[in-house]
């Protein structure tokens, strides 16, 4: 009987570990959370058995390290310039205007934003002087979006014409097609088409999300003189005895790369994270696997490094931080099969947001998963995007190949070498009590 | 004893991992350790902490990998449902089927591995024919260990034997 039971036993880990095993690949969020803290818990002990290897103490001046080329800042800031609406127009009121970088849906109900903090609800949206919608805050999900003006059931004052000499009043009404209809036109003037169309302040912000003013009273203009677009044709049937005017808008949502939106004080916008930064040596590059690429670092959860920090060297993006215990962490390095990262691709002085995959190196080209959907960004310079959990815009990634139907990203050599004992790298923190330590 | 087991069985497995990666970086090559131990453990004696030797040693590699923790659960599992099963019908001390059990091994943590890739809709690891290699330094390398530690065995034993038979009160007998 004892034989037997031995037997079962022996027999019963494989069906423990099969079921631990395919626990992992359910995409639940508790799953998850219990994989990662057993993998950061077993980390911690690695480190504990090890505490011999690399200090893990913070390194002189990060100032001078890890920072966007300014080349780079420089492009950047050239690109946002043409976004941002004019401080002239008033749109401002109180706070700043951030620029957030638009996502994968843009339908004319829907147009996603790719950010990893909070946007405020019921602020208009701009690309430049261009009103595209107002900010939405999805109450499920609590992910906020824009709800262009396009969207069924948005009406919006709006005036037609030439500023000044011929201008007839409004209401622009969206219906979920890819203009506006021109509702209730003051008689007074004649519409025409090809009008310029710009937007009034009415007794309620675009779609009803916000009151104009601010709550002391000041008049100050929300979106009144934002240009909407022009005045078309709509179709009608045949023999029709009056004219549909439809207002077209001056930007297809397919064509936006990123849009301008007002961050009230004390919210911070996507570009105001003050990341902590922290000089280290890498602790060596010893991960199993051949074919994976990553590195040790000395620092980790005491020292406020978390999964998604940044790892850089020089104005470059080193890898990212997968897995962070007590002063040990794992980083997955750019050219690891399978790297992936928010990314912005500098093109014609536009940028347009990217999700970076790594399919695998070929020396100092990687190649990439899928391909940027956008003209011309042959030989246009990658570089990341920023996000809350400690990356900064501007890091060097690559330029951008393409060779027969495939993209290929061309990267620094010295950025695949494997980091030596005297390496300095940069790891870039989200803000917090370790902020002030260096 | 579980838990003192299980410390040992994590120990070895960086250890382990940290020798498979000096191998690479020495030669740039080395035989999947994590296989050969998973199969060093299949065809050795069955005994109820083989679990907790197998746990421990896959935790252990799980540190020093960037695959996930659950990859190497799955395949450590994959390992030993199709291979304890088939300890009933082969001959586990054959040198044959000790290689076949470790190539199944590492077969079985790849295959964790691709899986794993597959449903995080990450690209699948490429697999170049110098990629063989592991494997099979894994598979030759299980029936090498267990003839190296079978004599190792066999020799302590000899020892052993002849110093309990030495004479009462009398130095051990010189060997020979």
């Amino acid at each position: 009987m004892d034989d037997r039971d031995g037997e079962l036993r022996v027999q019963r880990w494989s069906a423990l570990l099969l079921v631990v095993g395919m626990l992992g690949l359910l995409p639940y969020p508790p799953i998850r959370g219990a994989f990662e803290l057993a993998e950061e818990s077993l980390l911690t002990a690695r480190r504990w058995l090890s505490r011999g290897v690399g200090s893990g103490a913070p390194l002189g001046d990060a100032a001078a390290l890890g920072r966007p080329d300014p080349r780079v800042v420089e492009l950047l800031s050239r690109a946002r310039a043409a976004l941002l609406p004019p401080r002239s127009a008033g749109w401002q009121r109180d706070g700043d205007f951030g620029v957030v970088p638009v996502g994968r849906e843009r339908r004319p109900d829907v147009l996603s934003l790719v950010v990893a903090g909070s946007v405020p609800a019921g602020e208009p949206a701009f690309a430049g002087r261009v009103l595209i919608g107002t900010t939405v805050v999805d109450p499920r999900t609590q992910r906020p979006f824009v709800r262009p003006l396009l969207a069924k059931g948005t009406r919006l004052p709006a005036c037609a014409g030439v500023p000044g000499r011929r201008e007839v009043r409004f209401i622009a009404v969206g219906d979920g097609t890819e203009t506006m209809r021109v509702a209730y036109p003051d008689s007074a003037q004649p519409i025409r088409e090809g009008d310029l169309v710009w937007a009034l302040d009415g007794p309620g912000a675009p779609g009803g999300a916000l009151a104009p003013g601010d709550a002391a009273g000041a008049v100050v203009p929300f979106v009144g003189g934002a240009e909407l677009g022009r005045i078309a044709r709509g179709a009608l049937p045949a023999g029709s005895l009056r004219d549909d005017w439809r207002v077209r808008p001056s930007v297809d949502l397919d064509e936006l790369a990123e849009v301008a939106i007002r961050f009230p004080p004390g919210l911070p916008g996507p570009g105001d994270l003050d990341l902590a930064p922290l000089v280290v040596h890498p602790t060596g590059a010893a991960v199993h696997d051949g074919r994976r690429r990553g590195a040790w670092l000395g620092v980790g959860r005491e020292l406020g490094v978390v999964p998604g920090c940044v790892v850089a060297s020089g104005p470059c993006l080193e890898g990212v931080v997968v897995r962070a215990g007590w002063r040990g962490a794992l980083v997955r390095r750019v050219d690891d099969p399978g790297f992936r990262c928010r990314a912005l691709v500098l093109v014609d002085g536009r940028c347009f947001p990217w999700t970076l995959e790594v399919e695998h190196s070929e020396g100092e080209r990687l190649l990439l998963h899928g391909a940027p959907a956008l003209p011309g960004a042959e030989g246009a310079l990658v570089v990341t995007a920023d996000a809350a959990t400690g990356s900064p815009e501007g890091l060097l990634l690559g330029v951008l190949e393409s060779e027969e139907g495939r993209w290929r990203l061309h990267v620094e050599p010295e950025l695949l070498e494997a980091p030596r004992a005297d390496s300095e790298w940069v790891v870039h923190r989200p803000p917090g009590p370790w902020s002030d330590e260096e | 004893m579980i838990v003192l087991e299980l410390v040992l069985s994590f120990v070895a497995g960086i250890a382990l991992a940290a020798i498979e990666h000096l191998l690479r970086a020495r030669f740039g090559f080395a035989p999947d350790c994590a296989a050969v131990a998973l199969a060093l453990l299949l065809t050795g004696a069955a005994r109820p902490s083989t679990g907790v030797y197998a746990l421990g040693l896959l935790l252990g590699f799980s540190t020093s990998s960037l695959d996930p923790l659950g990859a190497w659960l799955l395949g450590g599992g994959i390992a030993a449902a199709v291979l304890l099963p088939l300890r009933d019908l082969v001959f586990v001390e054959s040198p044959g089927t000790q290689l076949l059990f470790g190539l199944l091994c590492s077969g079985a943590l790849l295959a964790a591995r691709t899986l794993y890739a597959l449903f995080s809709g990450a690209p699948l690891l490429p697999f170049p024919p110098s990629e063989l290699v592991a494997p099979l330094l894994a598979a030759v390398a299980v029936p090498i260990l267990h003839a190296s530690m079978a004599r190792a065995l066999r020799e302590w034993r000899r020892v052993r034997e002849r110093w309990e038979a030495r004479p009462e009160g009398g130095e051990a007998p010189p060997e020979d």
